[in-house]
């Protein structure tokens, strides 16, 4: 029940968790040499105030399981650097032109500085978890078992996504879409925070199985309406370039709908268009068309592949829903509890 | 090109409309596609997680045995859970801290009488200690016949690369006398006494009268009292 919770509220909790992880991480991040090249570097990608959705999350659902934020900052510390670790990875990987409403860092800094800066944040990633003190061996242990679980699940997606590209995979079903974000997106955006603040706020009690479906639910609703808002967002508040899903060949749920819902011919240029997007030279387009960046989302509203995402996301939203009455059952109500429900029409809603 | 509004639609711009969330009563086919294929999606993707091997799963997913959870149907028991837990955690920690606090008190006085230990690493017996003083480590002798098995250990000269060496009897073992049952392993304490030995690697053997194959090389790092070897 989200009565009385408004869009600038939840934005204010946003901001709330976020400036308290952003306090706790600057001991993590600290100047030291080599600062041009490295340490520098490393703070960008968190200096670029993003919405901090997932530490958000853990805080949350730690303080709702009756647990303190003390407790939880290591773990949303980490989360939030291993976050930006992916992001300047992924931005090589994808060459997209922005982030966070800025040139991304292998743009400005070249190729294999940002690949030793994400190694860096990755690795900074792991030390707030060390400092277990907070929480005892025990609780301790299994965050960071949870932390290495995560990252091998996030990395496994990412490695389904990029072989999807490069292998020129067009024959896929909703379904597929929503077991690659399951793995590449939920997992770490929605699942790890809500398993490890249930985690850390019960001391070890609660069920994180519940933790688990509701977070793939409430993740799925995130990564559509991601991909909405690369196709039809205002890039000033979206904060990377429009229609970049689609220049790198991404297979969002709106292309995989339009792969079965294009005319034959329709579907060859599409196709011959992925293929160049996924860097296979001399793809013959059998005499169709050659098609863009634009033309790909003129065809997507012509055929009702946005409208179809959306009320995709709806569905899930509805089963998000569900599954946070199941999880959340006998928590008592609170202002972090009001904040997570309020999250799932936020999903669906939010602009940047 | 009409460039569609940020909700998707192409239709009324949508985007500022916030509220509590209504659950759908009613789907249309895309909703329902939805919600069907999330439901499905999601029962493989817990599955998955249990069936995991125990190295790549995060533990127990769910609370073991009786420990209930905390948002079972008994809010007040299961408070009172959480913060037995959280005793039991502080208790065991404490516990395990004095005992770390004991063994690095022991660690600090034996090495400040000269006493530095060994390390076994993929069948390599490193030992190292400042000249003068003493080098200790572990052996660990393993009977993998069907019978008991009686073992003497006994360390072989230790050699230099320039000819120098430490001589067997420089080592002692601690018991000096092994019985190891079928199938079983026991340890031994091995200690090198560094009276004149100069600094430098010396490399050599731990063998055992009574258990024929056994042979655990040694590397011996000797240090001057300041400085590495």
């Amino acid at each position: 029940m989200t009565a009385g919770i408004e869009l600038s509220d939840v934005e204010a909790m946003l901001g709330h968790f976020s400036s308290l992880t952003r306090d706790a991480m600057q001991r993590y991040l600290r100047d030291r040499a080599p600062g041009r090249y490295l340490y520098d570097l490393v703070r960008d990608y968190p200096s670029r105030t993003g919405k901090g959705i997932r530490p958000s999350l853990l805080l949350a659902t730690c303080q709702a399981f009756g647990g303190s934020i003390d407790q939880a900052l290591g773990p949303a510390v980490a989360i939030e650097l291993a976050h930006n670790a992916f992001l300047i990875h992924d931005d090589i990987e994808d060459d997209s032109l922005q982030r966070r409403g800025r040139p991304t860092l292998h743009r400005v800094h070249g190729t294999p500085v940002a690949i030793n800066v994400g190694d860096a944040l990755a690795v900074l990633a792991m030390q707030p978890l060390r400092d277990g003190t907070p929480l005892g061996t025990r609780l301790s242990q299994r965050v960071s078992d949870e932390f290495i679980h995560m990252l091998t699940r996030t990395i496994e997606g990412q490695a389904i996504e990029l072989g999807w590209r490069a292998d020129n995979v067009v024959d896929l079903e909703p379904t597929d879409y929503l077991e690659l974000i399951g793995q590449k997106t939920c997992w770490y955006t929605t699942v790890w925070p809500l398993r490890v603040g249930a985690l850390i706020g019960s001391a070890g009690t609660a069920s994180l199985d519940a933790m688990t479906r509701f977070g793939f639910y409430l993740g799925a609703a995130f990564q559509i309406r991601d991909d909405l808002l690369n196709l039809v967002g205002v890039e000033a508040e979206y904060g990377k370039e429009l229609l970049g899903d689609i220049r790198e060949g991404k297979r969002t749920l709106m292309l995989i709908h339009l792969l079965g819902s294009a005319s034959v011919d329709e579907r060859k240029s599409l196709v011959a268009f992925l293929a160049r997007a996924g860097k296979h030279p001399d793809v013959p387009a059998d005499g169709a068309p050659d098609i863009d960046e634009a033309a790909i989302l003129e065809l997507m509203v012509h055929h009702g592949s946005l409208e179809f995402a959306f009320q995709f996301g709806q569905g899930v939203a509805t089963a998000a829903y569900e599954s946070f009455h199941d999880a959340f059952a006998d928590v008592p109500p609170s202002a972090a509890r009001g904040f997570i429900e309020a999250l799932i029409p936020y999903m669906l809603a939010r602009v940047s | 090109m009409n460039r569609p509004e940020a909700d998707g639609r192409a239709g009324p711009h949508r985007s500022g409309e916030f509220g509590p969330f209504q659950a759908l009563t009613a789907l249309t086919d895309a909703q329902r596609r939805g919600l069907d294929a999330a439901t499905q999606v999601v029962r493989e993707f817990v599955d998955l997680l249990d069936a995991q091997p125990s190295s790549d799963t995060p533990p127990s997913s769910e609370p073991a045995g009786d420990m209930g959870s905390v948002n079972g149907h008994e809010p007040g028991l299961a408070q009172l859970r959480v913060t037995v837990v959280r005793a039991l955690d502080l208790y065991a920690d404490l516990v395990r801290r004095s005992f770390e606090g004991y063994a690095d008190l022991m660690n600090q006085m034996l090495r400040s009488r000269g006493v530095e230990f060994g390390s076994v690493d993929g069948g390599l017996l490193t030992l190292q200690g400042a000249a003068g003083a003493r080098a200790i480590g572990t052996v660990w002798m393993h009977n993998t016949a069907a019978r008991r098995a009686s073992a003497i250990p006994r360390l072989t000269d230790l050699a230099s690369h320039d000819g120098r060496v430490v001589p067997a009897s420089a080592g002692r073992f601690q018991p000096a006398a092994l019985t190891i049952e079928p199938s079983a392993s026991t340890s031994a304490t091995v200690e090198v006494v560094l009276g004149d030995v100069a600094p430098g690697v010396y490399r050599g053997y731990v063998l055992a009268r009574g258990l024929p194959d056994v042979a655990l090389p040694v590397r011996l790092l000797v240090r001057t009292e300041t400085g590495r070897s």
